[in-house]
């Protein structure tokens, strides 16, 4: 069923994702998470005329750990003072929390009670040490059962599973160049959007760097730390507006894109995966929305897929299914993903290389799609298609969201 | 003794001094991580780490010590120590580990301010005063099964066996400064050393991550065999300078600091060291090798405008030990040193190829079977971003 009116995105922002590999970064002296906030706050509301929202979003995953902060919805008109005694909300599904949010505030604007909603995702990682940020993390599993058992670097863990009944399924050499030639791509890229946390990488060869051997006793099996996304704080977010929303925030519907399909999927976080090898929770919410839509995979000109892990890229691109099972490898070597490619994947650097703070990325790669089809982006390419595809995925493939937007024509 | 079975009962005498604590903190981890290995659990009560110290106040401060450093190495090791509490269920997250290794290590520890405690010991190590009357009343005083492991940077072992009646159950340890850090040790095996102790010391070397060099029974061996000759040729070179001594001083530290690209001026190394530390090691290499080791009388350092001009893009020390390029850099920069006019250049030169000759002495002599080894222990001991080798290389450049 398609959606029942229009539902437009504007005004997209993020901050710089913040964390090691930016040089302005000093783990001593960090930046308070209250200037994420605003920053990302101030870059919306600035483009648009007027910024009395009817409601606000705001997804983070785990404030109440990394910050002791709860009640996030607070936060929301101390970044937009129209929004006081609006209607606020928090959203948090782990990963995929960015995700959610985007659906939240289209859901409020497709049932007519919000005509603009400004969505925001955040999350502040860089607060703890990462040996400890594993443990919050580990909130994403089903903690209780999976956390004691799990490897000290707990998702990292999880997917290395994924990652070695993939190399047993379909060969080892390929699959692991397949993932090297991923975090190629997604340093090249970042090294394209000076919000990047890998804006600044140097790196001579990536491919080698890629490769490296996976190091079970200091890391995990099967995955090195170039397969990992790195630890990062940051903010993005954007408004959500139906037609009169338009209107009265005065935006200009060639600064929009507009969403035709939101697939929602969620899968039982206390069972394991029934396969290893495919990413179904993934593959239901690809299926949703582009039924919704109305379209088929072949008319998506650009994607944002939740590359947390390299292997996660390779299982992503299998449940769209722009490749077949057992060949995004080779589909990725071929540079099937790369900015010429078949499907322009993760221009902006994907998780992989613009950074990964939790609570904020769903909504990161929404604002980059929406900066590709208006023709805003750093890393600009010419999008042969008119639609656009994100997923933004929350745990082992548990909370997904998969969002198609178009190019207001 | 099997290592593992000694490391339940060890010692440190000195324990609360500069190097006492360092040696105090590795020994406490690896006892800590073989208990957690061997029986899933720290603080069980099988292992424990006596030290003893006359200063009560800085002993009771090594708890603090111990649990910040701690800390560290278990969030390091969290790999490990997860496989090794797998049967506690109560154990679940990281930080849960973590927190149970440091309070069972702490629990491991008994502070005391009598020799008597670490009579029980089966490993002692001393870090006492750098004096051989002090080192061999203590050590006397505990004679019996236990192995010591001398930390003295000077003083050669036999003459610590024979004052202590020791049995040849002495090796020579000798950690740098500082000691968890710090990847080298200096193995000295005396005369008449009993032969069990030797692969005990190695297999406690290699557990503990150091870079072993070898040095004779002599007095300095090769660490301040090498600095205390480089102190005395650089105060002898101050009475040469035609400067007021603060100004020459200085003219020292910039040569050997910025010119040789090392972490300090040899004066401020001398600094770090501790003056009275120094004396006492130039008195005991003065009185056993037939040699003389002066120091200068006090340290005071003037600006002066009396030296060359380094090249513009100079790099230093700081600039250089982490430079992907710093191999070729440092050759080029020495190369400088070996062929440029510049007045600060001259007397760099004539320093490093003091410095080379004493190295050539120490094996000469046998007290380094090899310059590499001396190599080694500028590098890894004094932080030297070259070897021997490359200073004769930059000269034929």
């Amino acid at each position: 069923m398609s959606l029942r009116k229009n539902v437009f995105i504007t005004a997209g922002s993020t901050t710089t994702f913040m964390g090691s590999g930016r040089k302005e970064f000093n783990p001593k002296n960090q930046r308070p998470y209250e200037e994420y906030l605003k920053e990302t706050a101030e870059g919306t509301c600035s483009q648009v005329k007027n910024s009395e929202f009817d409601e606000g979003v705001i997804g983070s995953f785990m404030p109440g750990r990394f910050l002791n902060q709860a009640n996030i919805p607070g936060f929301l008109p101390y970044m937009v003072s129209s929004l006081k005694g609006k209607p606020c909300t928090g959203v948090e599904g782990a990963c995929g929390t960015g995700g959610r949010a985007i659906a939240m505030g289209a859901r409020s604007v497709l049932s007519d009670l919000s005509d603009s909603v400004f969505v925001s995702g955040f999350e502040m990682q860089n607060s703890v040490k990462a040996v400890y940020g594993a443990d919050i993390l580990a909130g994403a599993s089903y903690y209780r059962q999976e956390r004691r058992l799990g490897y000290a670097h707990f998702f990292p863990g999880v997917f290395a599973e994924r990652a070695g009944a993939y190399y047993d399924k379909y060969g080892y050499d390929e699959t692991r160049k397949g993932m090297a030639k991923w975090y190629e791509q997604c340093i090249l890229n970042a090294r394209k959007n000076p919000k990047a946390q890998e804006y600044e990488n140097e790196v001579e060869n990536l491919i080698e760097r890629g490769m490296t051997p996976p190091n079970p006793e200091k890391f995990v099996p099967h995955l090195n730390l170039y397969d990992c996304s790195k630890v990062s704080d940051g903010a993005a977010s954007l408004l959500v507006l139906s037609e009169e929303g338009l209107q009265k925030c005065g935006v200009d519907k060639s600064d929009c894109i507009e969403i035709v399909g939101i697939g929602e999927a969620e899968g039982d976080i206390t069972l394991k995966p029934d396969d290893l090898t495919v990413l179904s929770t993934t593959k239901i919410a690809v299926e949703k929305a582009l039924q919704q839509a109305g379209i088929s995979r072949d008319e998506i000109g650009v994607l944002e897929i939740h590359d947390c892990f390299s292997i996660t890229a390779l299982l992503a691109l299998e449940a769209i299914g722009f490749a077949e099972p057992g060949t995004a490898s080779r589909f990725v070597l071929e540079g099937g993903a790369s900015p010429e490619g078949k499907i322009p994947t993760n221009l902006s650097g994907g998780l992989g290389g613009f950074g990964h703070p939790t609570g904020a990325t769903g909504v990161r790669q929404l604002v980059d799609l929406w900066m590709q089809l208006t023709g805003r982006a750093p890393n600009q390419i010419e999008v042969q298609k008119p639609y656009g595809m994100m997923i933004s995925m929350g745990g082992n493939d548990k909370t997904v969201t998969c969002v198609i937007v178009k190019r207001v024509e | 003794m099997e290592l593992n079975e000694a490391l339940k009962k060890v010692a440190v005498l000195g324990a609360a001094g500069k190097m006492g604590r360092g040696i105090s903190l590795l020994l406490l981890q690896e006892m800590c991580r073989l208990e957690a290995e061997l029986h899933g659990d720290v603080g069980t009560g099988e292992y424990s780490l006596m030290l003893v110290d006359l200063d009560a106040h800085a002993l009771r401060s090594m708890r603090q010590y111990f649990r910040k450093h701690l800390r560290t190495y278990a969030e390091r090791k969290i790999n490990a120590l997860r496989t090794y509490y797998v049967d506690h269920p109560e154990l679940v997250s990281n930080g849960d580990i973590i927190n149970a290794f440091i309070e069972g290590a702490l629990d491991n520890v008994r502070l005391s301010a009598h020799l008597d405690t670490a009579r029980q010991a089966n490993m002692i190590f001393e870090a006492v005063a750098e004096n051989i009357d002090i080192k061999s009343i203590v050590m006397s005083a505990l004679t019996g099964n236990a192995y010591f492991f001398s930390n003295t940077s000077s003083v050669p072992i036999y003459i610590l066996d024979d004052r202590a009646e020791l049995n040849g159950k002495i090796i020579g340890f000798h950690f740098y400064n500082p000691p968890p850090i710090q990847k080298l040790l200096e193995i000295i095996e005396p005369k008449g050393m009993v032969p069990e102790l030797k692969p005990l010391a190695l297999e406690l070397a290699k557990r503990l991550d150091k870079t072993i060099v070898y040095s004779k029974d002599v007095a300095g061996f090769i660490g301040n065999g090498h600095l205390l000759r480089e102190v005395h040729y650089a105060t002898q070179k101050i009475k040469e300078l035609p400067y007021p001594e603060p100004e020459a001083i200085q003219i020292l530290d910039t040569i050997t600091r910025d010119y040789l690209m090392r972490p300090m001026g040899i004066f401020e190394l001398l600094e770090y060291v501790g003056p009275d530390v120094a004396k006492e090691i130039a008195k005991i290499m003065s009185a056993h090798l037939d040699e003389k080791f002066t120091l200068p009388k006090k340290v005071e350092r003037a600006e002066t405008e009396a030296i060359g001009n380094l090249p513009k893009d100079w790099l230093t020390w700081k600039d250089l030990q982490k430079h992907p390029k710093k191999k070729k850099i440092i050759e080029k920069q020495l190369a400088w040193i070996m062929s440029s006019d510049d007045p600060g250049a001259k007397l760099a030169r004539e320093y490093l190829q003091y410095s080379h000759e004493i190295g050539e002495k120490l094996v000469r002599d046998g007290v380094a079977e090899n310059l590499d080894d001396v190599s080694t222990v500028l590098q890894n001991g004094f932080y030297h971003l070259y070897g021997l080798d490359q200073i004769t290389a930059g000269s034929s450049s």
